[in-house]
């Protein structure tokens, strides 16, 4: 079967304090570039991009929402985390009460989210290493200590400005998502898949009501 | 790294008017509004002429709305109702999102973006642009407000307060804030009135409700009317005016009396309707040792008679020697108006000397008089003239004229013939307090004789102006 053929769509959504590099993040990952001076992210911006998986020659087609960080649209976030596959954390390891954004993030999920989210949490910034206020160690006990309440999360550190790692988390996020049980149900798509729509379908025969 | 922490941070100032939003959502409307503001300004004659309140209402507002009225036409009602219900994909909202996310783009060309989406799209990308609007459309303040009304809201009873509670938190608001609203509610509005399907209005509105302002629909003519027509006034408000913040001397002139008050119209009337008096004219001394504003209107109305009188005998008498070459004050006869010219006429009771002023004085008047103001003919101000001309030049007119100049008005430029005249008053110069006096005499309105309006009388006037 060729590569082509083996495809799956997820969607993912970025979320974290205002001013973490969730749009940078973003932006190394799917256009390779970084920006020193980046406006701040309205509402959110929606972005795709493809991680291909050699082991299982496959293709993973990421919806990457990336969600304002600011307090101000902090209600607006469950419209895009709603349906979503995977999540991206993120925190600024310089940053100390951004850490503690994520983690109140990650419980938000939790509630919130799909069933089987994927969920990684991600420090940014890694290139400022003299600046460090996040300590990994206490990110590696508060992930153990997710795991022991039953919440599968892992971690990642990367930076955007020199795209240390960045490929790398979106690479084992895409290893953790149900590839294969996407790709082999695709006439039997999941609960995720369902968010997607025919453009030509008539908008009415989606509604709730 | 602690007390770098603590640092106090500067507020940033954030213009409102100066800083022009690059996209269309996300926006601050009180920016976009100072910022509109500076381009109806701009586009008023073609805008504000047609009365449309265009640009009041951000344009992809505007274009959303237009565009779900093009797109009811295509549709029958219950689907028109249901645009606003359905759920939406993300996806198209935010491509439709970014079609129309640039403010430079025309309404035309977002019109034709627009219409290339359903309906639903459409109310979704509504409702995403008004979720996205920072601040809230209402406004921080109003939300913490609303929220306190809406938890407290029970049964349909407390509808009525809760109107009113709301019509409060409205008027609040800015003028771009209400008229937004205002076009949300007026489109919801005639929406369902100009749809009918099975499923009642009220339940329909309830849906909506769930992401819509509902009190604001029921109650929306109530609410908002007295509301957007304050709010377009505020926009259509005129552009200030750049203000004069230059110190301006209001004391008042001396060549403004006639005009400025009802003394000066009294003069004339005065002067016009006055008998021939009998009695001979007032002792200039006891004129001048009498401050201005302390004479009595009578006398003030006695003088100006006798001083017509006397004025139209020297003007007839003579005229033939007369010329504007051979007097001293021919250089600031000429600075003066044709109707002023006139009562510059050598005063035979003039003194000599006053014709051997020294010329710096005389080019100072020159300059003072020449820089007055041209005014209209009017009665008042040849009366104004007519005042000077007769009074008595004596060495003590300077110091009459020292004294009103202190408790009158003038203009600045006479401050320094005023200085002299504090000079003179003081006796340090005889011949510059009389050459003041003089100057005074002739062009001011000190004098507290009058004359008539030569305008009409004077033979030289009427020479001259030929």
């Amino acid at each position: 079967m060729p590569p082509s053929q083996r495809f799956a769509q997820f969607k993912l959504v970025l979320l974290g304090e205002s001013a973490v590099g969730k749009s940078s993040v973003v932006h190394r990952f799917v256009k390779n570039t970084f920006d020193n001076m980046r406006e701040s992210t309205i509402g959110a911006a929606f972005l795709t991009q493809s991680v291909t998986l050699p082991e299982i020659n496959a293709t993973v087609k990421f919806e990457i929402w990336d969600t304002a960080g600011q307090e101000r649209y902090k209600s607006l976030a469950p419209m895009y985390y709603r349906n979503a596959h995977a999540a991206l954390c993120v925190y600024d390891i310089t940053n100390s009460s951004s850490f503690q954004k994520a983690q109140n993030w990650i419980k938000e999920l939790k509630k919130q989210a799909s069933e089987g989210i994927v969920i990684c949490l991600v420090g940014n910034k890694a290139d400022l290493e003299d600046e460090r206020q996040v300590d990994a160690n206490a990110v590696t006990a508060y992930v153990e200590e997710l795991s022991g309440e039953g919440i599968q999360v892992f971690t990642e550190e990367c930076s955007a400005k020199s795209g240390e790692g960045v490929l790398e988390i979106f690479t084992n996020v895409a290893k953790a998502l149900p590839v294969e049980e996407t790709i082999n149900g695709a006439s039997k798509p999941s609960a995720g898949r369902q968010s997607g729509v025919e453009l030509n379908r008539r908008p009415q025969q989606q509604g709730c009501c | 790294m602690d007390n770098h922490l603590q640092r106090p941070t500067p507020h940033i100032y954030e213009s409102l008017d100066s800083d022009e939003p690059d996209v269309s959502f996300g926006i601050d409307l009180r920016k976009w509004a100072g910022s509109n503001w500076k381009a109806i300004l701009r586009d008023s004659s073609n805008e504000k002429a047609n009365g449309s309140g265009k640009g009041n209402v951000p344009p992809a507002f505007v274009a959303l709305l237009k565009g779900l009225e093009m797109k009811y036409s295509e549709v029958p009602d219950e689907l028109q109702r249901k645009s606003w219900i359905f759920l939406v994909d993300l996806r198209e909202t935010h491509e439709l999102r970014e079609r129309i996310n640039d403010p430079r783009v025309p309404l035309a060309d977002m019109l034709d973006e627009v219409a290339k989406f359903n309906a639903p799209v459409i109310a979704a990308t509504v409702k995403l642009w008004l979720l996205e609007l920072n601040p809230p459309v209402c406004g921080y303040d109003a939300y913490e407000a609303c929220k306190t009304i809406y938890a407290k809201r029970g049964d349909a009873t407390s509808s009525e307060r809760l109107s009113s509670a709301i019509s409060d938190i409205m008027s609040r608001l800015s003028g771009v804030q209400i008229l937004i609203l205002d076009t949300l509610f007026a489109h919801l509005q005639a929406l369902v009135q100009n749809t009918k399907t099975e499923e009642a209005d009220e339940v329909f509105i309830t849906k909506l409700a769930l992401s819509l302002g509902r009190d604001l629909y029921h109650h929306r003519q109530e609410i908002f009317a007295p509301l957007v027509e304050r709010a377009q006034q505020a926009i259509d408000r005129p552009m200030p005016v750049r203000k004069r913040t230059r110190p301006v001397d209001q004391r008042i002139s001396r060549t403004r009396l006639s005009e400025s008050g009802e003394d000066g119209v009294q003069l004339y009337r005065n002067l016009q309707n006055a008998p021939p008096p009998k009695e001979t004219p007032a002792d200039p001394v006891q004129a001048i040792n009498e401050p201005a504003e302390e004479q009595e209107e009578d006398d003030i109305a006695r003088a100006v008679a006798k001083g017509a009188e006397q004025a139209s005998e020297a003007s007839t008498s003579q005229t033939e020697h007369v010329s504007p070459t051979n007097n001293v004050l021919e250089d600031y006869t000429n600075a003066q108006s044709d109707d002023e010219r006139t009562p510059t006429a050598p005063n035979p009771s003039s003194p000599p000397f006053i014709r051997a002023e020294p010329p710096v004085l005389h080019a100072a008047i020159a300059a003072d008089s020449s820089s007055e103001p041209e005014r209209p003919m009017t009665p008042s101000s040849n009366h104004d003239v007519a005042i000077d001309e007769n009074v008595p030049v004596t060495p003590l007119a300077g110091t009459a004229g020292a004294r009103l100049s202190r408790s009158g008005r003038m203009s600045m430029q006479r401050e320094k013939t005023s200085e002299v005249g504090v000079l003179a008053d003081a006796g340090e110069v005889s011949l510059k307090r009389a050459g003041s006096g003089e100057a005074r005499t002739v062009r001011g309105p000190r004098g507290m004789l009058p004359q008539p309006p030569l305008s009409s009388t004077c033979q030289v006037c009427e020479m001259m102006r030929c």
